[in-house]
């Protein structure tokens, strides 16, 4: 019986000892083994944001794919053995690598001899094909199964160059050495400024696994979750229909005028929403290679001098302060002396008897410089700043240039000879549409804006916030300018045509004003007389605004009929936006005025 | 901590547990020799084995549930410790064995004993369902995740057929083409109608295709259906009213 006991106490003590060697000193080895086991790290993505219009529809979104890749090296050498070792149960490499490239040709539609090239290489690690349906990958990794496929995104663009200067373009990015940070990164546009709020954040969770299946989850054991908070989706306040119409028609209308470049925008009359904002290129972000030149925005990064555009700045300073009535008559002489500058009109003429808004509609320098002198140099620099000139409008788009305005103590004696008529100073297309939609909002600026909202992943609606409107000029004042513009439009016999008849809608009261300025030419520093920037800022409709519309193009050729007005391209563009929006028709028609005098 | 240290835990606690039941077991024996070979319990070899109270007590308790009477001269080996306990249980060995306490005891036991079972099998058919539940769970999610692609994909279709760009094209494919500058019809407050700007036939583009240009803009007679389909959506009270020209 002692034996026995002592046998027992022997084994008890055993028991012990192992006990202790096995929870103290083997645990952490023993524990991190059957770690490696079964426990696996599930990958969770974040889904990226789309960006949609301001109905819904999407300008982009992310699709999920997967990439195919493979281990020549090792698969050769297994496959070899394999076939050595039971000859006529397995084929060898070079038979197996024939069959898997036919059936990716079958399945896919990839070229086959391009797919055995890569299998056959020596490279250790091949990506086969890139971006492919996960259905059709999970044909290929179901047949073959030492085939790997990585879980990837792509960006999605349906209306491929629609609003893509605005958009942008994001793509798979590997630069990160953990893989788990791989992701969609924006490369240019809104994709790119906004990364941030529509990349979102992958996550991930540790779970015990049956063993070589990832699906099948051991119930309770999910641990370490990080969860994937998916990115957000930014609404614009672009119109996809609208931008399609003016990005077409402003690349054709540049086209035929022989521009180098064009842009143009239409916002809304009183919130300042950017509905369309076009250049001519454009690029299409669903291809694998872009035109780098194509991918910029010059329409909020390139300022240009707006020429007679900007006279409406002495417009509304010289109503404001007033100075003249819209019948005012005034002695206009064919040339004015400012400073050492001899300023002329664009047609030579003797001393006229022009009203104000004859002045404005036949786009006469002379006039517009007699009246910015009664106005004076610094009331008109006020308005200037008032209107935004020099100053960023925030659109929210990135690259935005502030243009240039000369600051009022730099200012030499000719100066105020330029200014006025649209010279020596520059802006972007958008701070020109905004000086109008300051008209057409009875003097109330409110800076541009094309982020709508935020839509949070949980699927509240984060309204970004609206501009505070800025009082330029009195109310009456920007209507009586809204109306003395209506006589850009007006067609009469002479002499009492405007400088844009051609932009007249019939049925809806338009304002607008037409502008052409003289680039400087780079090889003699002085203004050219063959190269211009046309441009046109217009109003729809006068009576009851809804639109401002504005265009510039680039060094047309001035000389073709299409060439020194973009008057005709806002006709098309106004009665566009007057039937996809069923503007009601103005209550009257433009009354026509007398501009000029008979002489 | 994880798993294994759990597992290793309970394997360690199990060992201990069958040890301790190899002890008892020895006890058991022990006990049951003693019964067999009273001399051995001669009270000259009692203080050896040292008992404390505690353990005394137990034996003793032991003893009284087995109602045998050879439990009493081991208590009684140590008179005086516990002089109650010890006339009870002097006491009741002396009474005839009671069968329906035994009954109830074995039916404790057998109560006890399905218990478990049932706790262990209940325990084993949970831990089984939720297993088998996890593998349905992954079919479902593979489905979800088929099904979600095929949305994904179709959602994919219907989006590039519904751009703007694919729909011109598409228009452009059945020789659509842009109306240009339509005319209104505008009803006054008189009820009369009056036209307010030029209708045009629509023309094609320059370069047309070899289809034949198909002329879509043809405006109605002045009064009809684009007049009454206005003073619908108007009321008909106001000069501005119009009705689009859909050509």
């Amino acid at each position: 019986m002692r034996v026995v006991r002592i046998l027992l106490v022997i084994g008890l003590i055993a028991t012990g000892v192992k006990l202790v060697q096995v929870q103290a000193f083997e645990a952490p080895a023993l524990s991190a083994k059957s770690q490696r086991q079964r426990s696996a790290t599930v990958d969770v993505q974040a889904v990226r944001g789309s960006i949609v219009d301001r109905n819904g529809s999407p300008l982009a979104f992310s699709v999920e794919v997967r990439t195919l890749s493979y281990r020549p090296q090792a698969m050769r050498k297994q496959w070899d053995q394999a076939a050595a070792k039971h000859p006529g149960q397995f084929d060898n490499y070079e038979a197996h690598s024939a069959k898997l490239a036919q059936r990716m040709q079958d399945v896919l539609g990839v070229d086959a001899h391009q797919m055995l090239a890569k299998l056959r290489s020596a490279a250790k690690f091949v990506y086969l094909v890139n971006n492919i349906d996960p259905s059709k990958a999970r044909t290929i990794t179901d047949e073959f199964p030492e085939v790997s496929a990585e879980v990837r995104a792509v960006r999605d663009y349906p209306g491929h160059n629609l609003a893509s200067n605005i958009v942008g373009v994001a793509n798979w990015r590997m630069d990160d050495p953990d893989t788990r940070n791989h992701n969609l990164h924006g490369l240019s546009g809104l994709e790119s400024s906004l990364d941030l709020m529509l990349a979102g954040t992958p996550g991930h969770q540790v779970v015990d696994t049956e063993e070589g299946d990832d699906g099948v989850v051991i119930p309770g054991t999910v641990r370490q979750t990080q969860a994937a908070v998916d990115g957000s989706d930014v609404v614009l306040t672009i119109d996809g229909d609208v931008q399609y119409y003016l990005q077409e028609h402003l690349a054709a209308f540049a086209k035929k005028a022989g521009a180098h470049s064009a842009s143009a925008v239409i916002m809304d009359a009183h919130t300042g929403e950017v509905y369309a904002l076009a250049n001519d290129k454009s690029f299409d972000p669903n291809k694998p290679t872009y035109d780098n030149a194509a991918m910029a925005n010059p329409a909020v990064s390139n300022p240009y001098e707006p020429g007679s555009v900007n006279k409406v700045v002495t417009a509304l300073a010289s109503i404001e302060y007033g100075i003249t009535t819209p019948t005012a008559v005034h002695e206009v002489p064919g040339q004015i002396q400012v400073a050492d500058r001899t300023v002329h009109d664009a047609w030579s003429h003797g001393l006229l008897q022009m009203t104000t808004t004859g002045i404005f509609a036949k786009s006469s320098n002379v006039g517009t410089l007699e009246l910015a002198q009664r106005v004076g140099p610094d009331r008109f620099s006020d308005m200037l700043k008032r209107l935004g000139l020099g100053q960023r409008t925030g659109i929210g788009l990135p690259g935005e240039s502030p243009g240039s305005v000369p600051p009022r103590s730099q200012w030499s004696g000719s100066t105020f000879g330029n200014l006025p008529i649209g010279q020596g100073l520059s802006m972007t297309v958008l701070q020109m549409a905004s000086m109008y939609q300051t008209v057409a909002n009875d003097g109330v600026r409110v800076p541009p804006r094309i982020i709508s909202a935020e839509v949070r992943p949980d699927g509240s609606r984060v309204q970004m916030p609206r501009p505070q409107g800025i009082r330029v000029v009195k109310p009456q004042t920007a209507i009586t300018v809204r109306n003395m513009l209506r006589a850009v439009t007006q067609g009469a016999p002479y002499p009492n045509s405007g400088t844009a008849p051609q932009a007249a809608l019939p049925g809806y009261q338009v304002s607008g004003k037409t502008g052409t300025a003289q680039q400087i030419n780079p090889v003699t520093h002085t203004y050219s007389n063959s190269n211009y920037w046309i441009t046109f800022a217009g109003i729809l409709p006068a009576d009851s605004p809804r639109f401002v519309v504005g265009i510039v193009l680039d060094r047309p050729v001035y000389t073709s009929p299409d060439g020194h007005s973009a008057a005709p391209l806002f006709h098309d563009v106004a009665s566009f936006l007057a039937q996809k929006y069923n503007i009601p028709l103005s209550k009257t028609e433009t009354p026509v005025v007398t501009l000029q005098l008979p002489s | 901590m994880t798993a294994p240290a759990r597992t290793d835990k309970k394997r360690a606690a199990g060992a201990a547990a069958k040890t301790g039941a190899a002890k008892n077991g020895a006890a058991a024996k022990a006990g049951a020799t003693t019964v067999e070979q009273p001399e051995r319990l001669a009270p000259a070899e009692r203080p050896r084995r040292t008992r404390s109270a505690a353990a005394e007590r137990a034996y003793a308790r032991r003893a009284q549930r087995e109602g045998r009477r050879d439990g009493g001269p081991r208590v009684r080996t140590r008179p005086g410790t516990e002089p109650v306990r010890e006339a009870r249980a002097e006491s009741r060995p002396r009474r005839q064995p009671v069968p329906r306490k035994q009954a109830s005891t074995a039916t404790f036991v057998v109560l006890v004993i399905s218990m478990l079972l049932v706790g262990v099998a209940t325990t084993l058919w949970l831990s089984t369902q939720a297993i088998a539940d996890s593998y349905k769970l992954d079919d479902a999610k593979k489905g979800v995740a088929a099904l979600s692609e095929q949305a994904e994909q179709l959602q994919r279709e219907v989006t590039s057929m519904d751009s703007a760009s694919a729909l011109a094209k598409r228009a452009q494919e059945l020789g659509m083409v842009p109306s240009g500058d339509p005319a209104y019809l505008v009803v006054g407050p008189d009820g009369k109608v009056r036209m307010v700007g030029d209708p045009k036939k629509a023309e094609a583009p320059k370069p047309p295709k070899t289809t034949t240009p198909t002329s879509t803009s043809t405006p109605p007679p002045a009064g009809h259906d684009a007049a009454g389909h206005d003073a619908d959506s108007h009321g008909g009270a106001q000069a501005d009213q119009h009705g689009q020209d859909h050509g």
